[in-house]
């Protein structure tokens, strides 16, 4: 690559994040390394979207990190605006400065800072080495097989079939209804076991 | 149970078991191995055959508390309506080769030609709900003893509490064939006991049966005398307490002790809420052990490859996804998973039907493109990775690794087997995670490197954050899918960069999400804490933790553990002499090849 195209998006989370961490310092130190844009905004996951979108074609980005909260909740978002923006999805890395940073050493703002400019240097590095990847598809068999004949497998397998697919019901025994067939009235209500 | 029968979408096949699962979500192949019944379809379920038919065996389908014969239907209400023969007792496979209830069916819908068959299937997606079975209390309380034959447990009270159980519905004692004046109940018989052979965890079941059994009771002889002993009794949720207070005003006894039983059938126990030292000792005539539920998933994990929790029940792929498995098209439902009543297991079996129509409602299945990938420039087709895939992901094809795109899971576990880095995991290459130790550790200072798995260490890092928990501002955290992902290579990258100190953390033992690959983890981590020692390192400064998703507590207790080992600049300069070296003896090997 002649030239980085990595953008840097970093957000406030409200004072979530930038309550402890100084986000502007992490601004300069980033913008120091040769990527191509570092951008702020007070909520990354709503509005800021509409921003990395524009950002990304405005600037021609081919790659995003996000410093954010942790990428097991907005991983999926930011793939999403990849997407929208025209780039492919993977090429995104979360950088997680909030839980991993803001909220677990709030009474140490400095530190806080020095930490999330290693972990957002990190990240950079991390999606310089991404590939753009694509998820793989395969044929679906719409048959499905349940294995079991219990309350579980019976329901199942109805339920399933009522919509309209085929299924297979594997039982081990002579007959279905496993141990509920053998009870005689099921609680709370006393009901016959059905 | 008579509309699985007769729906034209649901194919039965009753006597038959899988055997196999091959393929991925979308394209599975299932081998099932189908036994005989030699009853044919043309059985009209008249009962001919069942009447000439004299040798007789024990009903398991009534707890062997009752007998039936050779030919025969677990139940008047059997699904499939047909009877079918058993051949471990039928007299027609011996010597004697009778064929008596062949004489007798008008319909000619005995067949004794039947073998075992094999057929293989081919579907999309997979829900196991292969459910429980009663704890088997043999021993305890002198169940199974001649001393104590009034000793029964709960389902087999329940068989004879069933107008079509071995009694027909009369409750006796099996000793006299007396109705019992009066009844003992105890709780909690196989669970929440550490006790070896025991179930550690609570069976959830039994409080509100026995509450609904005594109710029952109650009903039928008001003045039966009943007593509960519990630990606790646990009727939580919306109508359960209701039953249970019931149960009071019915005057039925509730003990909070467990008892010694000693000849006679008689109980000795205290009961701290009434008189705190005073053992009271009590005649019952009948003794009714409220059995745990065992789990029958260790089959189920085997063919289709998901993990199993600690105490042997279907792992849930996560919490926030109750039905679903770590292998996409695979789901399960109702008590395979954890103790479940009735009603708990109708929903699930909902919640994971509704999962594979989802799956139907489109042609096509997406799968994760974060998996394994060959540089077949470097790849030798040594074959070491395929050996270390335990989903059979890899194959060796034309002397290079070939990677089944949709068995991959990417785990990571072949990265360390091979010796040329021609493996590696999109975007989770070994090459990304060391670029990112390279900027961790540009001032190493007091850094601690955390590799962290994806699913429950690096959840557990982001619950410590959500809880607010604090810890040491030097931790690092490097995410990975699972820990057998970080190689040691990677370990030996981090200390020749001067990482003072590595914490490598997964999922605790039996709770991985890739089978047991954290136990690959954990043989390549001590060897190394060896390799270490021998080399005069300090070995903490490498340390191995199970974090799981709910413990934030635990990961800020290991940070801070680490936190406390102080490393002194000399010792982190010799490791990373020493690492460095080894590093470039590696390449220097691989420029041979």
């Amino acid at each position: 690559m002649s030239e980085d195209r990595t953008g840097v998006f970093i957000c406030h989370c409200g004072t979530n994040i930038a309550g402890t961490v100084n986000c502007q310092m992490i601004t300069e130190a980033i913008g120091r390394t040769d990527v191509a844009l570092v951008r702020e905004h007070a909520y990354m996951c709503t509005g800021g979207q509409a921003q990395i979108v524009s950002d990304i074609q405005e600037f021609d980005l081919d790659r995003i990190v996000v410093a954010a909260c942790s990428p097991r909740i907005h991983d999926e978002t930011f793939r999403s605006v990849c997407k929208e923006a025209g780039i492919n999805p993977y090429m995104m890395e979360m950088v997680n400065i909030r839980e991993q940073c803001s909220w677990c050493h709030t009474n140490q703002p400095d530190e806080a800072t020095r930490k999330a400019i290693d972990l957002v240097l990190m990240g950079v590095e991390n999606v310089k080495l991404d590939q753009p990847l694509t998820p793989i598809e395969v044929p679906m068999t719409k048959k499905a097989l349940v294995i079991g004949g219990g309350i579980s497998g019976i329901e199942a397998s109805l339920q399933m079939a009522d919509l309209g697919h085929k299924v297979i019901l594997v039982e081990r025994g002579p007959t279905i209804g496993g141990k509920m067939a053998q009870l005689n009235k099921i609680f709370p209500d006393q009901n016959c076991s059905p | 149970m008579v509309d699985v029968g007769r729906h034209p979408n649901i194919e039965l096949l009753t006597m038959s078991e899988v055997v196999e699962v091959k393929g991925y979500v979308g394209s599975f192949e299932v081998t099932l191995r189908k036994h005989p019944k030699y009853v044919t379809e043309d059985c009209t379920f008249c009962g001919e055959c069942l009447e000439r038919c004299n040798v007789f065996t024990e009903d398991d389908f009534n707890e062997n508390r009752a007998l039936r014969k050779a030919i025969y239907t677990p139940f008047l209400q059997s699904v499939p309506r047909q009877y079918v023969i058993d051949d471990k007792v039928c007299i027609h496979f011996s010597e004697e080769a009778c064929q008596k209830c062949v004489e007798d069916c008008k319909k000619h819908a005995i067949d004794f030609s039947q073998v075992v068959e094999e057929e293989t299937v081919h579907v999309g997606a997979i829900i196991g709900a292969t459910g429980i079975r009663p704890y088997d209390p043999t021993g305890l309380y002198g169940y199974g003893d001649s001393r104590f034959p009034d000793v029964i447990t709960s389902m087999e009270l329940e068989r004879m509490m069933s107008p079509e159980g071995p009694t027909k519905g009369e409750v006796v004692r099996p000793s006299t064939g007396q109705t019992p004046g009066s009844v003992a109940f105890i709780q909690c018989v196989g669970s929440r006991s550490e006790k070896e052979g025991q179930l550690s965890y609570c069976s959830k079941l039994c409080c509100p049966n026995t509450v609904k059994n005594t109710l029952l009771l109650k009903e039928r002889f008001p003045e039966l005398e009943i007593f509960v002993f519990h630990n606790g009794i646990r009727t939580s949720g919306n109508r359960q307490e209701k039953i249970f207070l019931e149960a009071r005003r019915e005057r039925v006894v509730f003990v909070n002790s467990f008892p010694e039983i000693t000849q006679g059938h008689a109980l000795t126990f205290s009961d701290p809420m009434l008189d705190h030292d005073r053992l009271m000792k009590k005649q019952f005539d009948l003794v009714v052990l409220a059995v745990g539920v065992v789990p029958t998933a260790v089959e189920l994990s085997g063919f289709l490859s998901v993990p199993l929790g600690k105490r042997g029940f279907v792992k849930e792929d996560n919490q926030l996804s109750p039905t679903s498995t770590p292998t996409k098209g695979v789901y399960f439902a109702g008590a395979v998973g954890s103790p479940a009543d009735i009603k708990q297991c109708i929903e699930q079996a909902g919640s994971a039907a509704m999962q594979v129509s989802k799956h139907f409602h489109r042609d096509t299945a997406e799968l994760s493109p974060v998996i394994a990938k060959v540089n077949i420039e470097e790849c030798t087709g040594c074959g070491k990775c395929s050996k270390q895939c335990l989903f059979g992901a890899i194959r060796i094809e034309d002397k290079v690794a070939s990677i089944t795109e949709a068995v991959c899971r990417g785990c990571g576990n072949c990265v360390n087997s091979c010796e040329f880095d021609a493996i590696s995991i999109s975007n989770y290459a070994e090459k990304q995670m060391k670029a990112q130790l390279r900027a961790a550790l540009h001032q190493p200072e007091e850094k601690i490197i955390v590799f962290a798995c994806h699913w429950c260490s690096y959840a557990g890092a982001d619950f410590a954050g959500t809880s607010r928990l604090q810890y040491s501002t030097n931790a690092r955290i490097i995410k990975t899918m699972c820990s057998c992902g970080v190689t040691v290579d990677l370990i030996k990258y981090a200390f020749a960069l001067g990482a003072p100190k590595v914490i490598v953390s997964g999922c605790h033992p039996g709770d991985c999400h890739y089978l047991d690959n954290n136990m690959f983890t954990k043989k390549r981590v001590t060897k190394l804490k060896e390799g270490l020692m021998s080399k005069g390192i300090n070995p903490e400064r490498l340390m191995l933790e199970w974090v799981s998703a709910s413990e934030g507590q635990r990961f800020v207790e290991v940070v801070q553990k680490m936190e406390q080992l102080r490393v002194d600049e000399d010792e982190i300069e010799m490791t990373k002499m020493i690492f460095s070296e080894t590093s470039k003896r590696k390449s220097r090997k691989r420029v041979r090849k």
